[in-house]
């Protein structure tokens, strides 16, 4: 019995070789798809911490250490918990003639570095005391090179002399925090060598130290030895990983999605395309039946063939997303080097292939019973067709006149959905990025000058009566709590028209005791719009003194992502938005920055110049001008649209690579049909428009289906990424890239049927007529 | 020349390769003449070439040697878009496994030719329905053509092959498909056919359905000769005995 099975399976697999080898590259281009895609959104949520372990990032750093590095080092190695750690001895340095503020400049006081390590893109980290590394923001800023000298001018701490120094460019790369950290963060770092501070003794500012945690030893231990000392802890690296991950995770989770909606795409087209490869006319069932062949017989050589099909098709899908994988990760991550290339994912692409070869073989055991009988084919449903042209009333009733339309019109239409999600999802991501009222920030300028405190109306004097500057807002941090809660707050000064950041629900304040929540603070603490909550601010900081008062909610608002190194403040959907009158003279505020509101078509340069030495503050610090104010979140989406609009090609070849092949099976198996339509004086271009209409009703059939489950699919998608990551849920429907979508699918079946329809043209009328 | 001639075929060749590289001569000079409202049965043992000349004569096989003329228009050298025009005019062909379009219902499918011809739907639908009334059909025109039995399925292929009133009607084998009583009711059709005019070109083994024609032709390795149409065990051997030349 089992070789009769096997010969079965032979047979059916010789005599449809051509078939068995197309729908094996098919699971291998649709397979490979979604098991790369699956793999790359793997890849990409575990990339920040691929990175924070490739740089060995410490599990805490403090900068609560003496400034003289010697000193430093000796109280970080009084701490027994402490592991591995890095010395950071830092400078106050300017880069003249540059637009680059805000910068960070230090040495490593370790050789080699251990800890913390800079990922260096090109070049080397510095060795002698004339060498500087700069990280990426740097680099841009100054247009150097490696090999280009640079003119440093290092400050005394008190600022009272300046010392010039020429460095040479030896190194280009990327601090691991840039991987997560918001535009408005990613200050220019200078590195120097060790060697450096040796020669520039009695100019560090400050001194910090981050170190790993000792074997035997936990974070907890590290922790309370350093406070013991006195070492305020300025960065903990589990919280900072929890915000990598949730900075990549919906892009991730999101891909993942993709994934899956390739793959079911993947496993019904193949998996319909299989069952009619397998499937017997009643006549050839009854011959076997006849000869002995038993349904479990059929059955096993049915699956058999299926199985052979899935089994090439998976391998070459692995093949396939082996070969993508360079593709991934996506995201910030995807800076670093040792992180690109190719990856296999062995748990990924392993059950990913298991459970595409499983899904296919169930399919074909699930509808190999059915065997072809009279009913597949059938008058088509379409009503007043022969008021058309013969061949197109042809084309619709060859379309419509199968039992098997809607599944192959439903078939495509997976695939289909697949392309709108994606599309409608990659035109609201892009959206996302080009619009950054979406995330919060409605202006077309921000000054910020770290810690200093801006002189505000000073600033705003010089630019009050410029009619390009319609709004003029001041802001400054605080530390408050909200019904015992700590919640990160932000204070808003409305110096020339309404200060608020985008509102998602409510109104803005509008006199004393009203503020604005972020949504998912509004959600954290349980509250309503209209509710009242007590508020605490910090009157005294060192006392612990705080003075409570009652504040109505009247709305939420997403808060733009401007942040302040070392301190937790609001962005996007956290943090509480005050009124900069409800805090003066009650709360300690602190940190500064202007937002300016440009009128359209107005240049940001052109403010920027009025203040040649900066926003003017208490203490003289700097000011770093941002266009936008992008978080990490909205900056891993931009980078991960390259590579949906990729995935969006890749699944229009694999849905017309589908179509194109279940076009040539229904030629081949309706040769009769076509032999008849020439006997009836059917001219070549009339079946070859038979064979085009027919496509294209199919694919047309399945657009229909697929735009408008696509569109809300692709909205789902979105508004739970847009959520997750907090910034305001504007799903959009891009029109432009689905008519390129539509009208690119309509007009790529019209190219793929041309084989087939070619085939139908050559269809040999004498001979198929003459026989059955 | 005249008028009157229907079909002409004049040293028709044609012969085919084989796997062996042996090539069959199907047709070996064949000379014909049908003349208009003639009904001719062509005889013959299987391999002889009969369903060849009746592909190469509706075009839809090309000759090797020979000219083919219906009505008086040239059927070879013509590119494969002219044949198809050609047929819509001059040919209207019955098969013996019927080739029905199960797609289109029984209407539709004789619809779809006089639309090839050049009608218009509401006239290719009521050049329809005449033709099913003709022949029986008319209460089944909705229904698909795979409910209906054999016999109404090869009067349905002959509607659909008069839809365009073709100079000839060309039937391979229409009753090979058929018991007696199928059988029986096409001849009958057939007969009344070619009574009110219609010229028929029949290839049959059937040598009760040949008795029937004016006119029948034995053809034997790739050649015609002539019958009496009248002496029916003249026909039946020619049916019943291969090689016979």
């Amino acid at each position: 019995m089992r070789s009769a099975t096997l010969l079965l399976w032979r047979a059916r697999l010789r005599g449809s070789l051509r078939r068995v080898v197309a729908l094996a590259l098919l699971t291998a281009l649709g397979g490979g798809i979604s098991l790369a895609v699956a793999a790359g959104a793997r890849r990409t949520a575990g990339a920040n911490d691929a990175v924070l372990d490739l740089t060995d990032t410490p599990e805490l750093s403090t900068s609560y250490v003496p400034t003289n590095p010697d000193e430093a080092r000796e109280l970080a190695r009084t701490i027994p918990a402490a592991g591995d750690f890095a010395q950071l001895v830092g400078y106050v340095a300017l880069l003249p003639e540059t637009p680059l503020a805000g910068l960070n400049s230090a040495a490593y006081y370790n050789d080699p570095v251990v800890v913390d390590r800079p990922v260096v893109l090109e070049g080397r980290m510095p060795d002698a005391a004339n060498e500087v590394f700069l990280n990426e923001a740097a680099a841009a800023g100054t247009g150097a090179a490696i090999g280009d000298e640079i003119e440093v001018v290092i400050a005394k701490p008190d600022f009272t002399e300046f010392f010039p120094e020429t460095m040479v460019v030896v190194g280009i790369g990327v601090i691991s925090d840039a991987i997560y950290q918001d535009e408005t963060e990613l200050n220019a770092l200078l590195v120097y060598a060790k060697e450096f501070v040796d020669s520039h003794r009695e100019l560090n500012v400050w001194g910090g130290v981050a170190m790993t945690v000792a074997p035997g030893a936990d974070r907890d231990d590290l922790a309370a030895q350093m406070l013991e000392r006195g070492m305020v802890i300025d960065n903990d690296r589990a919280p900072e990983r929890a915000e990598a991950r949730a900075a990549i995770r919906p892009l991730a989770v999101t891909l993942g999605v993709l994934a899956l909606l390739a793959a079911l795409a993947t496993i019904v087209v193949v998996g319909q395309a299989l069952h009619r490869l397998v499937r017997r006319s009643p006549a050839e069932a009854r011959s076997l039946a006849a000869t002995g062949c038993s349904r479990r017989m059929l059955l096993a050589a049915d699956v058999g063939v299926a199985a052979t099909v899935g089994v090439a098709g998976t391998i070459g899908a692995v093949g396939v997303a082996v070969i993508a994988s360079p593709l991934f990760p996506q995201g910030r991550a995807r800076r670093i080097p040792a992180l690109r290339g190719v990856d296999v994912d062995l748990a990924v692409l392993g059950l990913g292939a298991v459970a595409i070869l499983g899904a296919l073989t169930v399919v074909v055991a699930a509808t190999s019973r059915r065997p072809a009988g009279k009913g597949e084919v059938r008058p088509g449903s379409a009503p007043g067709v022969l008021g058309m042209n013969p061949a197109v009333a042809t084309g619709v009733r060859f379309a419509t006149g199968r039992r098997g339309l809607p599944g192959t019109v439903g078939g495509v239409a997976v695939g289909l959905i697949a392309i709108v999600t994606a599309v409608v999802f990659t035109g609201s991501m892009d959206r996302l990025v080009s619009r950054p009222a979406l995330a919060g920030f409605n202006w077309d300028l921000l000054g910020t000058n770290g810690y200093g405190q801006i002189d505000t109306a000073a600033a705003a004097d010089q630019l009050r009566d410029d009619p390009d500057v319609e709004r003029i807002t001041g802001l400054t941090f605080a530390d408050v709590t909200v019904d015992g809660t700590q919640v990160p707050t932000t204070a808003w000064a409305a110096i020339k028209g309404s200060p608020w950041p985008p509102l998602t629900a409510g109104r803005a304040p509008e006199g004393p005791n009203e503020i604005l929540l972020g949504p998912g603070t509004l959600d954290t603490l349980g509250r309503r719009i209209g509710d009242t909550v007590t508020v605490a601010f910090n009157v005294d900081f060192d006392a612990g003194k705080t003075e409570r008062i009652e504040m109505a909610v009247v709305g939420t608002a997403v808060s733009p992502a401007i942040g302040l190194t070392g301190t937790d403040t609001p962005r996007l959907d956290v943090g509480v938005l005050v009124r900069q009158d409800d805090i003066a003279g009650r709360g300690f505020e602190f940190g500064g920055a202007m937002l300016f509101d440009l009128a359209d078509g107005a240049d940001p340069g052109s403010v920027r110049a009025r203040f040649p030495e900066g926003l003017p503050d208490d203490i003289q610090g700097v000011t770093g001008w941002f266009d936008t104010a992008r978080p990490a979140e909205v900056i891993q989406t931009g980078a991960a649209v390259d590579v949906l609009e990729l995935a969006i090609v890749a699944l229009l070849i694999g849905v017309m690579a589908t179509v194109a092949h279940n076009l040539l099976g229904f030629v081949r198996e309706r040769r009769n049909a076509f032999a008849v339509l020439k006997a009836l004086g059917f001219t070549p271009r009339q079946i070859r428009s038979t064979v085009l209409w027919q496509s294209g009703l199919v694919v047309g059939a399945a657009l229909v289906v697929a735009v408008p489950l696509g569109i809300a699919a692709g909205r789902w998608l979105y508004q739970g990424f847009a959520g997750g990551i907090g910034v305001i849920v504007q799903p959009v429907v891009p029109p432009l890239a689905l008519a390129a979508a539509v009208l690119g699918a309509m007009a790529l079946v019209q190219v793929v049927a041309l084989l087939p329809a070619r085939q139908a043209r050559r269809t040999d009328a004498a001979t198929e007529l003459r026989w059955e | 020349m005249t008028s009157t001639t229907a079909l002409r075929v004049t040293g028709l060749r044609k012969s085919y390769e084989t796997d062996r590289d042996v090539p069959v001569r199907a047709l070996r000079g064949v000379e014909l003449e049908v003349e208009a409202g003639q009904f001719l049965a062509v005889t013959g043992p299987s391999g002889c070439g009969k369903s060849t000349l009746l592909n190469i004569v509706a075009g839809l096989e090309a000759a090797d040697e020979g000219a083919v003329s219906i009505a008086d228009e040239q059927v070879t050298g013509r590119s494969e878009a002219e044949l198809a025009l050609l047929r819509r005019k001059h040919v209207g062909m019955v098969f013996q496994f019927y080739n029905l379009l199960d797609e289109l219902s029984v209407i539709e499918n004789v619809a779809l030719p006089a639309m090839l011809g050049g009608r218009k739907r509401k006239a290719a639908e009521a050049r329809a329905r005449d033709l099913l009334g003709l022949l029986g059909l008319v209460d089944r025109g909705g229904a698909s053509p795979a409910v209906l039995s054999g016999g109404q399925r090869q009067r349905l292929a002959i509607a659909r092959a008069l839809a365009n009133d073709p100079t000839l009607l060309l039937a391979d084998e229409p009753t090979g498909a058929l018991d007696s009583d199928g059988s029986a009711e096409i001849a009958e059709l057939f007969r009344r056919l070619n009574a009110d005019g219609q010229t028929i070109v029949m290839v049959t083994h059937d040598a009760g359905l040949a008795t029937i024609a004016t006119r029948v032709v034995r053809m034997a390795d790739g050649r015609i000769a002539d019958l009496p149409p009248d002496d029916g065990q003249a026909v039946a051997d020619a049916v019943a005995t291969p090689g016979l030349s």
